[in-house]
Order: structure tokens, then C-alpha cells, then sequence
């Protein structure tokens, strides 16, 4: 399960990654380390400039504001003081969205998971520092306070409140974004199922788990993942 | 930001100097174009997005559609822009908020093409005269870029027109009703013609003539011809570029071959929308809409 991941699609692009879940796709690229402009230069780790870029139209304050969230959580994963004075560019190319109408701030907030999530293996693919692993979840509250995990847009357009979380692969706590209306219970309860899921993503799964609960949120998509790009990685050495 | 760094003086004898010999470094014959691909991504019920690769270059072209008020001075038309804003995801030197060279160059070349060769008939996107109207909005996205952007993104941006449809709309007096897609089947555009860019580079103060150059023979080029024309060779629009001079027989031999390459698209673009239209119908909803019965 998880969502479709194609990796190095680019061939300009130092690193890049496609990710299509049942909401959006994006297409991310990174370039870097590289050359920094002086205003935006760090003398003591590397600058992280992200640009988002909606599928039509120009991007706004919106898109300035994803882009700050987004930063952030990059620049907790990176070991950013690898490389000081540099600047690592990442780009993110909505290219699906939801056909729904759907509210604001709920878009807003459904649109960080895979942000984050394509961000992320981006970097993998450019090979740049990395200090941990991160993985984002989408979940939405419905009327009866029944919390799914990379709701639907049905789900999403009828939903109480949205959240977006993302976790390491120790269960650390990176990005926290909620909207609509909940309560601190609702939350708790709410961070608890991500940080499973989370977790679940980048855990070695053993044959044991599998066979108990072959349950979608279970599956370490991103493991299964990242092992097969470092297989690929090192196919080459099986040949000589 | 770094700036594209120059080809070494080595890599740009040596490309010429195999081009003197008729050979280019890719091994195509002058007048090959690397491998096209068309495709149209998105579900059942998405139109307006088509995704070019020629070689490594990969353009994306967006279309979407909105209802707006008119431009006062042209009451009867609607409103038709084309933005094509240059990301760094295909190539670092080209920083957001700052306009390029090569977007510039770009964005005019596409507006003369296709904006003002009346490729979209506007008029029929009007709705109510002087008050609504649709506003059809293209986007295009440079993914990856390796020369030969402004046929890439000239081709992208019609396969698309093409494949859009927009939302149907009943008008009752005053009142307008428009239909969301899963209502009523949407309406593709009118496109009076398609006329494509086709781009000639020329070396050696246009002895050496080549189509579809990559980068690197972008960046070693004296200068370049783009003819813009349709199908039946109706020239659109022709622009010369670079400071070296092309005599007369010169461009007559850019057009003719252009006619050529512009006949290869057309029929590319064509079989791409029957398959897509194929893969897309599968009797469903068209099926369920129709009144009569089997009997």
C-alpha cells in the first residue's frame, strides 16, 4: 500500500521524485548543495529555499505559507551543517489536485503530507545529508468522530477537521498541522494513530507482523521504498 | 544563484567540428528530432493537461477554465493567456521572480504563435456579451529542460487546447447556469487551426542547418530560425535569433523543411487524442446519458 513512487523521473535535477496519493501528485526536484545568492547565504549551514508551484495559476501567499512549513521540516531532517554556505533548492510541482471544492483551510492543510512526502524522497534521490527519516500522514475527523487515515475526498469534504502530522522514524514529532473544529482529546487521539502509521512506514517489518495485520496503514511502504532505490543503487557491483 | 556554466572550449571544437562532418553527437541525421512522446495524464474525467518529452526535455501544459467579465473593448471575445513562468526544477540558473531570457523569448514566441495567429477561436468563449465570458488560462511547466524548449512547450500547449474540454453552460435570459463536469459532458474548444514551432539552428553563418538541438548545440549555435506554421504550410510566424546573417534561399530551406516536421506533430498530436479518447470512452458515461433504448 502507500502511495504510487517514482524515483529520478528528472534528468536535469540533481535529485527528484514523483508522488501520486489518492489527493494530489507531485513532481519535486532538488538541486544542491549549490551556490548561494549573498542576502540568502548562512555562514553556518546550508540555506533551504523551497518553491511550490500550484498546477494553474501563479502562486500566492497560499503557496509562501507552505513553503515556510515545509522549510521547516526539511531543515529538521537535513543535516544542513554538512554544507555551510550553500543553499539546497527544492522544487514541488503540484500537478493533480482534488476535483472537489473543497474548503480553504482544508486544502491547505491535505496538500502537506504529500509535500513533505515528495520533498523528502527527493532528497533521498539527490543523496544529500540526511539525519533521519520522515514520513507524513493525512488524517481527516468525520461528524461521528471517526478518524481515517489518507481519507478520500469525499471524506475530506465532509470532515470535521483535517490534520496533517509527520514523525521520524523514532515517533518524533516534525510537523503538526490542524483545521476545523476538535478538541485536545480528539488530538491526542489523532497524533497517536499518526505516529503509528509513521512509524509503521519505516519499520523492518518482520514476517511475524505481516501475517497478523496485513492492514494498509501497517505496510512500510517507505522502507520497501528506500530499500529498493539502494538495492538498485548497488546492482551494478552484482555485475563485475 | 549559479549561472549556466559555458561548454568548454574543447566540447565546442569538437561539436563542431563533427557537424562539418555531418554528424551530430547524438548520431541523428541533421534533420532528426530525438523521440517524441505525448502523453495525457489524470483520471477519466480530466482534461487539459499533456505532458511532452523530446529526448530529455519534458514540458508540462496546463489548461483550466474560469468565468469572467470581458475585457470592456472587446465585449464579444474571451480571454485567452498563456503563462509560462520558468522554475528552477529544470535548470538552476533560473530563479523564481526574476525574469529569464529564455522565458521572455519564450512566452513571446507562444503568444505570437498561438495567441495571435487566432488558434483559439476566443469568440466562441463568450457566454453573455460584455458581462461573462470564459477565461481560458494555459500553464506551462519546463520540467526538464535540454534544448528545444520552444517546440516542446509549443506542441505541449496545443495537445492540450486540444484534449481540454470546458464546462457546459445554458443561458436563460440573464441567467447562467454552468455545469460541472459530472452534470453534463463538457465542450471541447474551437481551434481554427494548429500551427507548431519549429526550430532550425544554424552554425557556420548558416551553412550548417540542424533541427531539434540539444543543449549543448544550443549553447554552440550561431543563432536560430523558428518558423511557425500549420499543417496545410501556412506560415504563423517567423523570428530570427543571433547575430549571424541567413540569406534568402536559407530560410526558404528552413520553412520547407519545417512544413515537413510540422505534418509529423500533427499526425503525432492526432493519434495521440484518438488513443487517449479510446482509453477514456469505455461506453461509460455517454452510455448512461443516452435516452433511447436497445431494442
Amino acid at each position: 500500500m502507500g502511495p504510487d513512487i517514482s524515483h529520478h523521473p528528472l534528468a536535469g535535477a540533481d535529485g527528484s521524485a514523483t508522488i501520486s496519493s489518492n489527493l494530489y501528485s507531485v513532481l519535486a526536484a532538488v538541486n544542491g548543495p549549490i551556490e548561494v545568492q549573498r542576502r540568502d547565504e548562512l555562514p553556518e549551514e546550508a540555506a533551504i529555499e523551497v518553491n511550490i508551484r500550484p498546477a494553474s495559476g501563479v502562486g500566492g501567499p497560499r503557496e509562501r505559507w507552505l513553503e515556510s512549513v515545509v522549510t521547516a521540516v526539511l531543515r529538521s531532517v537535513l543535516l544542513v551543517h554538512m554544507h555551510p554556505r550553500t543553499l539546497i533548492q527544492v522544487t514541488l510541482q503540484l500537478t493533480t489536485g482534488p476535483t472537489l471544492k473543497l474548503k480553504n483551510a482544508t486544502r491547505d492543510i491535505s496538500v502537506l503530507p504529500s509535500l513533505v512526502n515528495a520533498a523528502f524522497l527527493a532528497l533521498v534521490d539527490g543523496g544529500l545529508p540526511l539525519q533521519s527519516t520522515v514520513t507524513a500522514v493525512l488524517l481527516a475527523v468525520s461528524g461521528e468522530e471517526v478518524i481515517s487515515i489518507d481519507p478520500a475526498e469525499k471524506e475530506l469534504a465532509g470532515c470535521k477537521s483535517v490534520h496533517a502530522l509527520a514523525y521520524t522514524q523514532h515517533g518524533d514529532l516534525l510537523l503538526n498541522e490542524s483545521a476545523g473544529n476538535f478538541n485536545l482529546e480528539v488530538w491526542e487521539e489523532v497524533a497517536d494513530r499518526a505516529e503509528k502509521a509513521c512509524v509503521a512506514a519505516v519499520a523492518l517489518a518482520s514476517e511475524d507482523d505481516e501475517m497478523a495485520n496485513g492492514t494498509a496503514e501497517a505496510a512500510p511502504w517507505l522502507r520497501r521504498e528506500l530499500e529498493e532505490k539502494a538495492r538498485d543503487a548497488v546492482a551494478w557491483r552484482d555485475h563485475t | 544563484m549559479p549561472h549556466q556554466p559555458a561548454p568548454s572550449t574543447n566540447e565546442q571544437a569538437f561539436l563542431l567540428s563533427a557537424l562539418r562532418e555531418n554528424i551530430r553527437l547524438d548520431a541523428r541525421p541533421l534533420d532528426a528530432y530525438r523521440p517524441i512522446d505525448l502523453s495525457f495524464p489524470g483520471g477519466p474525467d480530466e482534461y487539459g493537461t499533456a505532458d511532452v518529452r523530446i529526448g530529455k526535455t519534458r514540458v508540462l501544459a496546463k489548461i483550466s477554465a474560469e468565468v469572467v467579465a470581458p475585457y470592456a473593448d472587446r465585449k464579444f471575445e474571451g480571454v485567452f493567456t498563456i503563462a509560462c513562468e520558468l522554475s528552477p526544477m529544470a535548470s538552476a540558473a533560473w530563479e523564481v521572480g526574476r525574469q529569464d531570457q529564455a522565458e521572455i523569448l519564450l512566452s513571446r514566441l507562444l503568444e505570437k504563435t498561438i495567441r495571435r495567429s487566432g488558434a483559439l477561436d476566443t469568440e466562441s468563449l463568450c457566454i453573455v456579451a460584455g458581462a461573462k465570458c470564459f477565461h481560458i488560462r494555459a500553464d506551462i511547466h519546463v520540467l526538464d529542460h535540454d534544448g528545444n524548449l520552444v517546440d516542446a512547450a509549443c506542441l505541449a500547449l496545443i495537445a492540450a487546447l486540444l484534449h481540454f474540454r470546458r464546462p457546459d453552460v445554458e443561458i436563460h435570459g440573464e441567467e447562467v447556469t454552468v455545469f460541472p463536469l459530472r452534470e453534463r459532458e463538457p465542450v471541447k474548444l474551437s481551434m481554427q487551426h494548429q500551427p507548431f514551432c519549429i526550430t532550425t539552428s544554424y552554425f557556420d553563418g548558416g551553412l550548417i542547418m540542424l533541427q531539434d538541438a540539444t543543449r549543448l548545440e544550443e549553447a554552440c549555435r550561431e543563432g536560430e530560425v523558428v518558423v511557425s506554421m500549420n499543417r496545410f504550410g501556412e506560415v504563423c510566424s517567423m523570428a530570427k535569433y543571433g547575430g549571424a546573417p541567413v540569406d534568402g534561399l536559407g530560410l526558404l530551406a528552413c520553412t520547407k523543411a519545417a512544413l515537413e516536421k510540422v505534418k509529423m506533430l500533427d499526425r503525432l498530436v492526432r493519434e495521440r487524442l484518438a488513443e487517449d479518447e479510446k482509453r477514456r470512452d469505455k461506453g461509460g458515461l455517454m452510455k448512461e446519458l443516452r435516452a433511447e433504448n436497445e431494442r
